[in-house]
């Protein structure tokens, strides 16, 4: 039991850290593709999506040629500061967050899209800042949605299996997530069964996630004005 | 004075305005894709022009040649807009505070409470914006953009969703604003009634260029059948204090200054203080004092102006109040009317329209 609530530990920790360091980055890049345009727009926001749609082990796959030990970044940050990503528990961050990133832009590109930018401009005729209408008026009334996307990121974060594997490895007590020790269990002999409990869980994790989100939405919706 | 000489090109239309506008309340006034708003939020710096600049009391706002372009929030202009825009999130206070915050404390123009009094809205400071009227809205947005002590106020047309007489009220106490805190308006309309009623100068636009400025009654005569369409014609708005009200009489009496006045019959409360509109074209001019009348209110006044529009004339008289009285200029010019003509106003009880 207590290596299954080592397990499951760790998972919480990896989703709930990726998410929270993702948070400021898609509440920016949502705000930027929702309120600004610029040059290479459609660039960036192909760029942000492609974990979306690409098969997740080529997302671990080109984190681990670029942050790897070897890696075009990853050599500097190794030389120059020592610091190591790859199979590590903080690769299996990286590996959640730029998963579940496009998920939360998204969303928090929907939830800017749906506030009235004249607010916006009845503000600035007020004599407020641009930094001071995005924290006052428009990340206000856009917070269900910010939210919503939020914990949609960690329920992503929380099932990523095809990224961590390549990027963080599996290697028990250290970077072994739910999803990574489902695997491992399931390919056992008698395994089965100790997996039983992770896949409970998950499920409820899950279907939790999915509650809060969708109950956020619902209020996003209707009951704000 | 506010100097407006810009270009802007569209992809179906172009705007190139060359104005000067005096610190008045002045009407910019044309039909829908005329330009207005566009002009507008070129002056407040939502939208740059391509060309040209903008100067406000000798600050230049917008200077293509120059490379100036001060950001909104530095222009001192304050803007209300056709939508309240109200900050739903916050409470009444709060979008007060929201600008009055922003100005610093030895640059106030208004005192806070002042504002809030002026306006009426001392009740529903702690309410949000969605449990307010369309009317009360405006106001708290009216008394928002002062708090902001603002030098100039552009209004886009805050009143198109508003019904006739809450527009009236609101429009009077705007022209009341303007006129004791000497605060500059510029005012978009589509509505011949308004300019004529409240603007000092008007500004006609036409895609996207002046087709002319100068005095409202001045246009009335120019104006094409479309345009008269909804003209609701000349206002007289007065202020009211309730005296009595017997339903067995069958009228109130009200006065405003030293003018009794008969209306019919309503409930109301004595001392209640109402605002009533009479149109101009309601009120009968007599050069002599009639008798045998069933007309309720026979007020004797002196002429003070004479408008000649075309074939009709617009009388200013003084009655203790100013009233304006419409009729035609055979009649004015049969009465050989002058300024100080002793003259009396006969107006019916149900004449008056309260807003």
């Amino acid at each position: 039991m207590n290596y299954h609530l080592q397990i499951i530990y760790l998972s919480l920790k990896v989703a709930f850290l990726s998410t929270l360091i993702i948070l400021p980055i898609g509440a920016y890049l949502g705000w930027l593709f929702s309120r600004k345009n610029f040059w290479g727009k459609t660039l960036l926001d192909g760029f942000v999506h492609v974990p979306l749609v690409l098969p997740p082990v080529v997302t671990g796959y080109f984190l681990l040629i670029i942050l790897g030990p070897s890696g075009y970044i990853g050599k500097y940050l190794d030389h120059m500061f020592g610091i190591r990503f790859a199979f590590t528990w903080k690769a299996a961050i990286i590996a959640a967050g730029v998963v579940s990133l496009p998920l939360l832009v998204r969303s928090v590109r929907v939830a800017v899209d749906a506030v009235d930018p004249q607010l916006e401009d009845a503000a600035r005729m007020l004599r407020a800042s641009e930094l001071n209408i995005f924290f006052t008026i428009t990340l206000p009334l856009a917070i269900n949605g910010i939210i919503a996307g939020a914990v949609l990121a960690f329920a992503r974060a929380l099932g990523e299996f095809g990224a961590t594997i390549i990027f963080a490895s599996n290697i028990p007590g250290k970077t072994q997530t739910i999803p990574l020790a489902i695997f491992t269990m399931i390919n056992q002999p008698n395994g089965e069964a100790k997996a039983h409990v992770l896949i409970y869980v998950s499920i409820g994790l899950a279907y939790l996630s999915m509650l809060i989100n969708e109950f956020l939405l619902y209020r996003f919706k209707y009951v704000k004005r | 004075m506010l100097s407006v000489n810009i270009q802007k090109k569209f992809a179906v239309n172009e705007i190139c305005i060359n104005c000067e506008i005096k610190p008045a309340f002045t009407a910019l006034f044309g039909p829908s894709g005329a330009g207005k708003t566009t002009t507008l939020n070129m002056v407040a710096g939502l939208l740059n022009p391509d060309a040209g600049q903008i100067e406000l009391s000798g600050r230049t706002l917008f200077c293509k040649t120059r490379k100036i372009n001060l950001p909104p929030q530095r222009r001192n202009v304050g803007y209300i807009f056709q939508e309240s825009c109200l900050f739903p999130h916050l409470t009444i206070r709060k979008n007060l505070e929201f600008g009055w915050k922003k100005v610093p404390k030895d640059a106030h123009k208004f005192e806070f409470d002042d504002i809030v009094a002026e306006v009426g809205i001392e009740h529903f400071l702690d309410r949000k914006p969605h449990s307010l009227s369309g009317g009360e809205k405006q106001r708290v947005t009216l008394a928002r953009a002062l708090m902001a002590s603002p030098d100039y106020l552009l209004l886009d047309e805050p009143l198109a969703a508003l019904d006739m007489s809450t527009k009236l009220s609101f429009l009077r106490f705007i022209k009341t604003v303007h006129e004791r805190h000497q605060l500059p308006i510029l005012y978009i309309t589509h509505d011949l009634t308004d300019v004529i009623n409240f603007a000092d100068e008007v500004i006609v636009l036409n895609q996207g260029t002046v087709l002319d400025q100068g005095n409202p009654y001045a246009l009335l005569d120019k104006m094409t059948a479309p345009s008269l369409l909804n003209y609701q014609g000349v206002a007289n708005i007065i202020e009211v204090e309730i005296e009595s009200h017997q339903p067995t009489d069958g009228e109130v009496r009200a006065k405003s200054n030293n003018l009794h006045l008969i209306l019919p019959y309503f409930k109301c409360r004595s001392g209640e203080k109402l605002q009533l509109n009479v149109p101009a074209s309601e009120i009968i001019l007599s050069i002599y004092e009639p008798h045998g009348l069933s007309a309720s209110n026979i007020i004797p006044g002196r002429v003070t102006t004479i408008h000649h529009v075309g074939s009709r004339a617009l009388v200013d008289v003084d009655a203790g109040i100013p009233f304006t009285v419409e009729a035609t200029s055979v009649t004015a010019k049969k009465f050989k009317l002058k300024k100080g003509d002793a003259v009396f106003l006969i107006i019916k009880a149900c004449s008056f329209k309260q807003l």
